[in-house]
């Protein structure tokens, strides 16, 4: 077990590095890399146009600045932002309490709905039709309509991440949770004329609990990406934001920075979440 | 019991500054009064920055400011200006001469776009103490229209510790926060004071987020917590006339202008008989009298907007070349051209001399609801006379990436904007060897004999002190680019404002800043009540 | 239940192609002096901003998205299959590598490879070929996550009971795979598909901010669902919200399509 431990923590940090080093070639090659708006600007002399243009020399070869910055990085520095011209670390500091109580409630209330629903419609069949509609109608709806309704009914903006979030964790926990209430076990413990309670708790939930943890470190990541489209419409100052901001700017430091930080939670999460599902799938083959 | 309102009465006396709010649609890149070029930092610039002369934004003339009157000798190429005794700045350090060479000289070492347009070639103008509360600048050669390039001058402080940042406008940046908002105070040296003698400005602070989400922006608007928008989309605009009639304001055509042009670099990556085409006057003349220009303002713009004739808008009555009007919508006579030309229409479209079919790709960028219009209703246009238009929009540093540096477009649709009424601003962009020369940049030599003759009259025009005789030479360059088309004007847009109205003494104006300029003056309905006298 | 579903689905498809047929007017037509006209008349659903009749873009809109956007999502589930299924069974250093690939492209800022993309493609292409390399891209983009979730439950599966009681008696490994774990498998799939295919068309949609997706003037469902977002302005809610309605419409006829294995008993 400590050895999967150990394998498990160093894959993620190589994963890590690899997607940091990913994202800045990515920013590196996409094209207006090099650009600045006020180039635009008609007053601008040829002579101080090749200033502005030499002030992001250091950035040109991306092994070298991915070198330094990881460098840097494991000081605890993640460099200057370069369109915001402060820390990338403080920039970071000032807007995670945001996004981490955005995220927070928001996969909380989803996966509350999801599993408690998905319960409820293994309970009581019948409801099934209205579960369908209601899962293909929230699918149907785009998360900027969501977002956009969220604002103007001034309610908080993790409903709105909740209410993206839901369908997809719902669908699949239903799923599994459908697929435990077939087995022949099951079937065989509701014929014995099993409790609900226990039946759901027993047969359908626990074992379904490995593939849900995993789909939970999934959920992290699709928190993430909603909180980017979520603070950025109802203009929610967090890192979501900030992320979006940073590669409409190909600002490299920022963006990498970011990358690596939110990389870090997310790989982290995620890696709990796998251990947790070793461990449960381990306790009970010795079971 | 007692205690208590008293208490609450002097929260409320020290706890309800009148703060007037409106966002700003992008990061302020700078604070430094010298480095500004984006319309965020101008903004807070213009409401921080004490200058010289400032052109009064209602009469669009200059009047005095820290200087109180001034003298023009060489010609033109010399101005002695006469200080205002006894200002200091915002942290208390008084005003002198020094300041003002001192910020010449800033302007000689900081290369940004406005130190630029103060330049000519690489010369600077220069500033020396002549006398007490007396400097002479001398520029780096004739400067028709100096007031409106030393408008933008802010003036720094050689000797305070806190160095661009001590000011001398009314109010001072008080707290920012990166991507987030900019707070400004009450600069409490501001020495300009009202009709009455009351020091200004009236309000204590001005608060300005920073989203680029325009409905958003609305949305906080029609709620009272943003009291000005000072663009509104058209959309926007028809909405909010007829939701809350007494907040819109319509200052009438803007000098901005949409606009479309053809990728003419020799060295770009297009096929030769494509360039062939956008170079030829004749198929972009074709091409700007194939598309109804009426319907663009009518639809795309909802009616708040005018055709594009050319290079000054027709809302800037003083550069405007009367003579043109813009060019008409006449489809047949253009493919008559064509055809002449050697094009060839088919059934299924337009064919060049050599057999191409003629399709192009017009780019703009993402995001922009009216320009995608545009570039759709210009498609449908085209269509109509066989030329085949795919429409493509790209974020905007792609964007910036295929018009400077790859030249990988065909046709480009993007607005650029007149920060300045006069043709001077504009030097760059109409010189065929700048980069700004945006649909043949860079050019060693003029290659087309009107481009030679536009260079010709732009650098006369500026070499010029008569404004008679400068507009005269801007009008044939105004006539040169209405006739080559090397830029398709499509629409001037108007002025579009909104103004709460419990903002007091408010004024819109054409120029820029259009809702904020007397931002000193105006006064919140209901707020300021408690305020405690100063 | 399931001919219904069916029967919605090919009247879809029927009516996205005869579509042009049937209504008065193509779906790139500016009629523009008719523009954001109300539902009524000769306009069925009213007009957009430039006057385009909204039936026939919702009609042209659906053929090119309810064509495209399962493709590119069956396209999504054979590479998460492939690569989630090998993963769980192999298990070692071919699930470490996988497992590592699919954290990358998690949490790799798309909108970057997609910027990037665009960059690589041709500017002047025609309005179909754009979609097609569109829902191309969502499909080979699109995979990870489901090729996680698919991983995590074939390793679950593997160390049920059943799967251990099959190797006991002997069980090949073919048939191990084919009978008794892709059968179990299948809700999984099937559920991936199901979120999939409206997630596909949402995307396209904003596909199109990077100049990646549908061009104009041709319509797509995510293109005009995106125009939802003006609802709280326009009177035209019917118009606006028809789009949405039959994307729903369609995703309960697949969850109807693709019932779960053992059904709902």
């Amino acid at each position: 077990m400590r050895n999967a431990i150990l394998r498990r923590i160093l894959s993620s940090l190589a994963t890590l590095a690899l997607t940091g080093l990913a994202a800045a070639t990515l920013l590196r090659l996409a094209p207006g890399f090099d650009v600045e708006v006020s180039e635009l600007d008609g007053r601008t002399s040829a002579e101080t146009l090749r200033q502005m243009r030499e002030a992001r020399a250091g950035e040109q070869d991306i092994v070298s600045f991915y070198g330094r910055y990881l460098r840097d990085a494991l000081q605890g520095d993640l460099g200057r932002s370069r369109s915001y011209e402060v820390p990338v670390t403080g920039l970071i500091a000032e807007r995670l309490p945001v996004t981490l109580k955005l995220i927070a409630w928001g996969l909380a209330g989803a996966w509350a709905c999801a599993l408690l629903l998905a319960l409820a419609n293994i309970a009581f069949p019948k409801v099934e039709l209205g579960f369908n509609l209601l899962t293909a109608v929230m699918l149907s709806v785009p998360a900027g309509l969501v977002a956009l309704l969220i604002l103007m009914g001034q309610r908080p903006v993790a409903l709105g991440l909740a209410i993206a979030l839901f369908p997809k964790l719902f669908s699949y926990s239903r799923g599994l949770f459908k697929q435990n209430a077939a087995t022949g076990y099951a079937l065989a413990a509701r014929a014995r004329g099993l409790s609900a309670a226990s039946f759901l708790s027993r047969y359908v939930v626990w074992p379904a609990s490995p593939a849900l943890l995993a789909i939970l470190g999934l959920s992290v990541n699709a928190a993430f990406g909603g909180a980017i489209l979520l603070e950025t419409i109802c203009d929610l100052p967090g890192v979501g934001q900030l992320a979006l901001q940073a590669a409409l700017a190909r600002d490299l430091p920022l963006l990498v920075g970011m990358t690596l930080f939110v990389g870090a939670l997310t790989v982290s999460a995620n890696a709990v979440t796998d251990l947790a599902s070793l461990y449960l799938t381990r306790g009970r083959g010795r079971a | 019991m007692r205690l208590f309102v008293l208490l609450w009465a002097t929260c409320l006396l020290a706890a309800d500054p009148a703060v007037l709010k409106f966002c700003l649609r992008s990061e302020p890149k700078t604070f430094h009064p010298l480095k500004v070029g984006d319309d965020a930092s101008e903004t807070v610039r213009y409401l921080t920055a004490g200058t010289l002369v400032k052109i009064n934004r209602r009469t669009q003339l200059p009047e005095a400011s820290l200087a109180t009157k001034w003298k023009t000798l060489d010609g033109g190429q010399t101005v002695r200006f006469q200080l205002r005794e006894g200002l200091r700045f915002s942290d208390g350090t008084p005003f002198t001469a020094e300041d003002v060479a001192y910020t010449f000289q800033q302007v000689g070492a900081i290369r940004s776009g406005f130190t630029d347009s103060l330049r000519q070639g690489d010369n600077a103008p220069t500033a020396t103490v002549t006398g007490k509360n007396e400097v002479t600048v001398r520029f780096a050669g004739v400067t028709p229209g100096w007031e409106r390039l030393i408008d933008g001058l802010g003036i720094m402080s050689a000797k305070s510790p806190l160095q661009e940042k001590a000011v001398l406008g009314a109010f001072m940046v008080a707290e920012y926060k990166a991507g987030q908002y900019v707070v400004l105070g009450r600069n409490p040296h501001y020495w300009v004071r009202d009709a009455q003698g009351k020091p200004l400005p009236r309000v204590d602070q001005i608060r300005m987020d920073i989203t680029a989400n325009r409905d958003l922006e609305l949305m906080r608007f029609k709620r009272g917590e943003v009291h000005m928008i000072n663009k509104v989309d058209p959309d926007a605009y028809q909405t909010l006339a007829t939701q809350m009639p007494e907040a819109v304001r319509n200052a009438g055509v803007s000098f901005e202008s949409e606009q479309l042009w053809f990728n003419q670099y020799a060295k770009s990556p297009l096929p030769a008989y494509k360039l062939e085409w956008f170079r030829s006057t004749v198929f972009r003349r074709a091409v700007s009298e194939s598309i109804r220009r009426a319907d663009l303002a009518k639809i795309a713009m909802k009616g708040l907007a005018v055709p594009g004739v050319g290079p000054v808008s027709p809302g800037n009555t003083v550069w405007f070349n009367t003579k043109l009007a813009a060019h008409p919508y006449a489809p047949s006579v253009a493919l008559a051209k064509l055809q002449k030309a050697g094009f060839r229409k088919q059934a299924d479209g337009l064919y060049d001399a050599g057999g191409h079919r003629v399709e192009f790709s017009i780019v703009t960028n993402a995001g922009n609801k009216t320009r995608e219009r545009l570039a759709a209703m210009i498609q449908a246009d085209l269509g109509e006379i066989g030329i085949r238009v795919s429409v493509v929009t790209l974020d905007f540093p792609s964007l910036l990436e295929r018009i400077t540096r790859g030249f990988n477009y065909e046709a480009c649709l993007l607005g650029l904007t007149n920060v300045d009424q006069d043709p001077n601003g504009q030097m760059n962009v109409w010189l065929s060897n700048t980069a700004n020369h945006q649909w043949n940049p860079n050019q060693a030599a003029p290659e087309t004999p009107w481009e030679a003759e536009i260079d010709k009259l732009m650098r006369a025009q500026a070499r010029t002190v008569s404004q008679a005789k400068r507009k005269e030479l801007f009008d044939r360059v105004q006539a040169i680019v209405h006739e080559q088309a090397p830029f398709i004007y499509l629409v001037h847009k108007n002025v579009l404002t909104a103004i709460h109205p419990t903002v007091r003494h408010s004024l819109v104006t054409v120029l820029f800043p259009h809702v904020f300029s007397n931002a000193e003056e105006v006064e919140l309905q209901g707020a300021g009540v408690y305020r405690s006298a100063r | 239940m399931k001919r219904l579903a069916i029967a919605l689905l090919l009247a879809l498809l029927l009516a996205g192609v005869a579509g042009q047929f049937l209504l008065p007017a193509r779906y790139d037509q500016q009629f523009r002096d008719q523009t954001d006209a109300l539902p009524g008349g000769q306009h069925l659903l009213g007009t957009d901003e430039l006057g385009r009749d909204r039936a026939a873009r919702l009609l042209a809109g659906a053929r090119v998205s309810l064509l495209l956007a399962p493709a590119a999502s069956v396209l999504a589930l054979v590479l998460a299959a492939v690569l989630g299924l090998s993963a769980g069974w192999f298990g070692g250093w071919w699930d470490r590598g996988v497992s590592t690939l699919i954290d990358l492209m998690i949490s790799v800022p798309i909108f970057l490879v997609l910027i990037t993309a665009r960059a690589v493609l041709p500017l002047n292409v025609s309005p179909v070929t754009s979609v097609m390399i569109t829902f191309l891209l969502l499909g080979l983009l699109g995979w990870a996550g489901s090729a996680r979730v698919i991983r995590g439950a074939c390793r679950t599966q593997l160390n049920s009971d059943y799967i251990l009681r099959a190797l006991a008696t002997g069980c090949s490994r073919p048939r191990l795979l084919f009978v008794h774990l892709l059968p179990n498998l299948w809700p999984v799939l099937r559920t991936q598909f199901i979120v999939a295919v409206p997630a596909f068309i949402l995307d396209e949609a904003n596909l199109s901010l990077l100049g990646l997706g549908v061009a104009e003037p041709l319509p797509s469902l995510g293109s005009l669902l995106k125009e939802l977002t003006h609802l709280p302005s326009s009177p035209n809610w019917l118009g606006l919200a028809a789009p949405a309605i039959l994307l729903a419409i369609t995703v309960c006829a697949f969850e109807f399509l693709l019932p779960p294995k053992e059904g709902s008993s």
